[in-house]
């Protein structure tokens, strides 16, 4: 029975499907979904669609840099609605200023930074899906 | 005892004024005195004159005395009271003279009397009776001593009057004999009164009394008697005189003076005697006009006799007044030794500043000779009075030199007298100490109020010292030639190094510029290599499974079929989420539904996998397919990972190209700017190529409206046209603050290309906007800006003779460009 959706958002569509494959292999298929977006503005509706079906969304996957809405600021209004969703960034820049200052604000919860393999992905995530079951 | 006297001074001038102190004694005195003496019967009676500090005695009866101390006389008692005798019966019995030495000595004086003399109103002195014995007047004699001292005092008036008649005549003579010593004083028309000096040198035989025509020619009588007749009012006129018996001529003024005539004569020279028309005129004398019309030279008017008339004047009417003038004479004469004495003083003066003047200075007269020299000029005294008056030639003779200098010198003086103007040379010649001088001449001219040389100053300067100081000042002005020579060598040098700092420093900037946007490019990057990085490891694992595993349990065409349908796939690996559950449910049905042995477990089993080998639900022929290989799972394996394969290469390779696409950029914009030369460069390729290097920070919210024909081809530096967009495009990317609006727009107009760059991010305030062309100017911090960006565009616009300008306001911010195509 699906319970959980777990939201990854990139611009780039290749490293969402790349993203979406290595969750894939990490999540248990029976209980949770992993959904993609390379359109950050589609995330806050996606997240309150999944809620209404009455999926669970323990954290999402938000890459840094994004045109039109950065990652830092699409975790803010996440977090503002959904304090309980954690939420995991992925960037290419190890901009210390930028994560510092997300997580004094209390809004960013892990941070993996670009290029990653699988291992790292999985030392970040397994913690939240161990959570899951 | 001194009794002082009332009116002294003016007393003493009257009486000075008579002239007749230490005058000879005269009769008219010595008979009045004798009467005195009857009168009164006593032995002494004197007419006493009182003087400064004496009296003296203008006659005197009775004392052997000429004069005494004023101080002892009883006279100067007497005139204290001009109008009134002092009449002293007893001297013994007076304090005033009891011990007066005549009293108490020799005479013996006992009885005085003393009757004032006024003269003018002054009593100058007495007429006085003495006794040797006490005594007395009766009133008949103090009237008779009074009446006669009145009389001396008219005697006296008379007396002057005389003399002054006298003098006025020796002034009046000595005049004319001044002025004209030729002249004659007629008395009653035509007899001789005075002669002058050079007359009777002339005409020894002219004789005072005789009549004056016994001396000259016949016809002069009748020339004199013309004049007296014609009554001109000036009483005076001109007539000729020919001498007797001495050939001569005279030209003659004449003047009246009450009866007299006066004659100044001037003799004619050059005269042919004696003139035929005086023989023809003579007929007519009786016509007094006509003789007046040939006599009377009109022209009267000399000096000579227009002063003498004025002396004559003045003497006619107020002798005293001759006198004063004879006084002021005087006194000018004396003014005039004063001033002669002060000239002298004068001359004395500059002569010794001209003396001590360190310059040789020489006057000369028109004609080159000395008329003056100074010490310096020369300094033995003897030769300088020497050269006085003689020349240079003159010199050279005396010194036994050669007549060089002479010869310069006389040309150098002929020149200024002829052109009036100076003339400066320079002497060069061994002293007597074998040293070497140097000397600076000029001769000046003096001209007179009608422009002719009167004198010629000449001066000699020693100048050898600032001819030292102008050879010095040459030689280090040769040698400041020099340094300058060297200075602008290593001014040349420092600005080849200073080019090369500057080409150093555009590299620089374009490293900083690097630094600026290495973020950037590290994002640009990262990113394909994320999708390298996971994609080739996911490719190996897939890779090894298949071969490993899936391969086993399936045949080549079984490959095929899925290499032929991976190759069919779009991008996506699989559906996932909620539309992956749809679809997962969906062949589930379907599933169900075929004829097969399939039971429902395995049916959502199947489902998942067939999903996730990204077959869709409305495939039912693959689907059914797929289900009838016996080997069915592992079938659906094998198109899900021929399908990974194939994504995972598609993304690695696309990656790689991106990474390819950054690195070929950054390379572009590092390209070396000064050894390359010109090329055709695309003008918007250059402008992607920019943009790409700021990709990281385009994204982050500028939107970029680019308006670039795709023809236009500018001939240019590549590198450097690299280096100004990217100059232009970080400044309007910083202006907008990572949000805002980007137009690059471009045509091309004849020969030149117009761009222009824009923002409408923060505008450049009015004040810096000429600033910011400027090297290391900059509104950044100091980690941030090198204020060498903006400096560089200018560069590089002036390296393709281009031009910038810049306009902003709140709105828009633009560069316009202009560039010529080639």
């Amino acid at each position: 029975m699906i319970q959980h959706a777990i939201i990854c958002v990139d611009d780039d569509p290749f490293i969402t499907q790349l993203l979406n494959f290595q969750m894939g292999r990490l999540v248990n298929e029976e209980t949770t979904i992993v959904e993609s977006f390379t359109d950050p503005k589609k995330v806050l509706g996606a997240i309150e669609e999944m809620k209404e079906l009455g999926y669970d969304v323990p954290f999402i996957i938000v890459d840094y840099q994004m045109p039109d809405l950065s990652g830092g600021q699409l975790i803010r209004s996440v977090k503002e609605k959904y304090p309980e969703i954690k939420c995991l960034m992925l960037s290419g820049q190890a901009n210390e200023l930028v994560t510092q200052q997300l997580e004094e604000e209390e809004v960013l919860d892990g941070f993996i930074s670009k290029p990653w393999n699988e291992e790292e992905l999985r030392e970040k995530v397994d913690p939240l899906l161990a959570s899951l079951r | 005892m001194d009794a002082k006297v009332l009116y002294e001074t003016e007393r003493l001038s009257e009486l000075q004024s008579l002239h007749i102190l230490d005058s000879l004694p005269e009769k008219e005195y010595d008979g009045i005195v004798e009467i005195a003496a009857g009168i009164c019967n006593m032995p002494v009676a004197t007419i006493s004159l009182i003087d400064e500090n004496r009296q003296w005695f203008k006659s005197c009866l009775g004392l052997e005395l000429k004069e005494t101390d004023r101080n002892i006389s009883f006279c100067t008692h007497a005139i204290r009271e001009p109008d009134e005798p002092l009449i002293i019966p007893d001297a013994t019995l007076d304090d005033r003279f009891k011990n007066n030495p005549l009293v108490v000595g020799s005479p013996n004086i006992r009885f005085y009397a003393g009757f004032p003399i006024l003269y003018n109103g002054y009593a100058i002195g007495t007429l006085c009776v003495i006794d040797m014995k006490p005594n007395n007047l009766d009133s008949f004699q103090v009237n008779s001593l009074s009446t006669l001292a009145k009389n001396i005092g008219h005697l006296l008036k008379l007396r002057n009057d005389q003399t002054l008649v006298e003098r006025e005549k020796n002034v009046f003579i000595k005049a004319l004999n001044l002025n004209s010593k030729f002249f004659l004083i007629l008395e009653s028309g035509t007899k001789i009164k005075e002669i002058g000096e050079n007359f009777i040198k002339a005409i020894p035989e002219i004789k005072i009394g005789e009549i004056f025509s016994d001396y000259f020619q016949w016809y002069s009588r009748f020339s004199i008697e013309a004049f007296l007749l014609s009554n001109r009012e000036d009483h005076k006129g001109m007539v000729l005189l020919d001498s007797k018996n001495h050939k001569q001529r005279y030209k003659c003024s004449v003047s009246k003076l009450k009866d007299q005539i006066i004659i100044s004569a001037s003799p004619v020279i050059n005269f042919e005697f004696p003139i035929e028309n005086y023989h023809l005129k003579t007929k007519d004398f009786a016509h007094h006009d006509s003789i007046l019309e040939f006599l009377f030279l009109q022209e009267t008017t000399s000096r000579n006799i227009a002063e003498a008339r004025q002396i004559n004047e003045k003497i006619t009417k107020k002798s005293l007044e001759l006198e004063n003038a004879y006084n002021s004479l005087k006194q000018k004469e004396e003014e005039l030794t004063n001033f002669n004495l002060r000239i002298q003083e004068q001359k004395n003066f500059y002569e010794n500043i001209l003396n001590n003047f360190p310059t040789d200075i020489a006057v000369f007269s028109n004609n080159h000779s000395y008329i003056y020299l100074n010490a310096i000029a020369i300094k033995d005294e003897k030769i300088r009075s020497f050269l006085i008056g003689k020349t240079d030639y003159d010199y050279a003779d005396l010194k036994g030199l050669d007549y060089k200098v002479a010869d310069l010198r006389r040309k150098e003086f002929l020149e200024v007298i002829h052109s009036k103007t100076y003339r400066e040379w320079e002497d060069s010649y061994a002293n007597t100490n074998e040293e070497k001088r140097v000397l600076l001449r000029r001769f000046s001219p003096v001209l007179n109020e009608k422009g002719e040389v009167t004198n010629v100053i000449g001066y000699g300067a020693d100048i050898t010292k600032l001819k030292e100081y102008q050879y010095k000042i040459e030689a280090q002005n040769r040698e400041i030639l020099n340094i300058n020579q060297n200075l602008e060598k290593i001014v040349e040098e420092k600005t080849l190094k200073n080019n090369e700092l500057t080409q150093m420093m555009a590299n620089q900037d374009k490293l900083a510029m690097i630094g600026e946007v290495t973020a950037g490019i590290t994002h640009d990057l990262n990113t394909p290599l994320s999708s390298i990085l996971l994609g080739s490891e996911n490719l190996l694992g897939t890779f090894e499974e298949m071969l490993s595993k899936t391969m086993q349990a399936c045949s080549a065409s079984q490959l095929n079929y899925a290499i032929e349908r991976s190759a069919n796939n779009d991008v996506a690996i699989f559906t996932s989420g909620l539309q992956a559950s749809k679809n997962i449910a969906s062949i589930e049905n379907f599933i169900l539904n075929l004829n097969t042995e399939i039971p429902a477990g395995k049916a959502k089993e199947l489902a998942k996998a067939l999903n996730k080998a990204k077959i869709k639900p409305e495939e039912t022929d693959a689907i059914e397919f797929i289900l009838k290989q016996p080997n069915n799972q592992d079938f659906i394996n094998l198109i899900y990972e021929v399908n990974n394969i194939r994504f995972f290469l598609n993304t690695i390779h696309q990656a790689a190209e991106r990474s390819s696409g950054v690195i070929k950029n950054l390379r572009y914009y590092l390209k070396e700017g000064s050894s390359v030369e010109k090329t055709q460069v695309h003008l918007r390729n250059s402008f992607e190529t920019v943009l790409s290097i700021f990709n990281h920070e385009i994204q982050k919210g500028i939107e970029v409206h680019m308006k670039i024909p795709d023809s236009i081809i500018v001939e240019a530096y590549e590198s450097k046209i690299y280096q100004l967009w990217s100059n232009i495009i970080k400044n309007a990317i910083d202006a907008m603050s990572q949000k805002g609006n980007l137009y690059i727009e471009a045509r091309e107009e004849k020969k030149l290309i117009h761009i222009k760059i824009a923002n409408d991010g923060q505008m450049i305030p009015e004040e810096i906007r000429e600033k910011i062309f400027d090297k290391f100017f900059t509104t950044k911090d100091e980690v941030r800006g090198t204020g060498l960006g903006l400096n560089i565009v200018k560069q590089v616009i002036d390296e393709h003779r281009g031009k910038i300008s810049v306009s902003s306001d709140e709105e828009l911010t633009s560069f316009h460009l202009v560039l010529p195509k080639n």
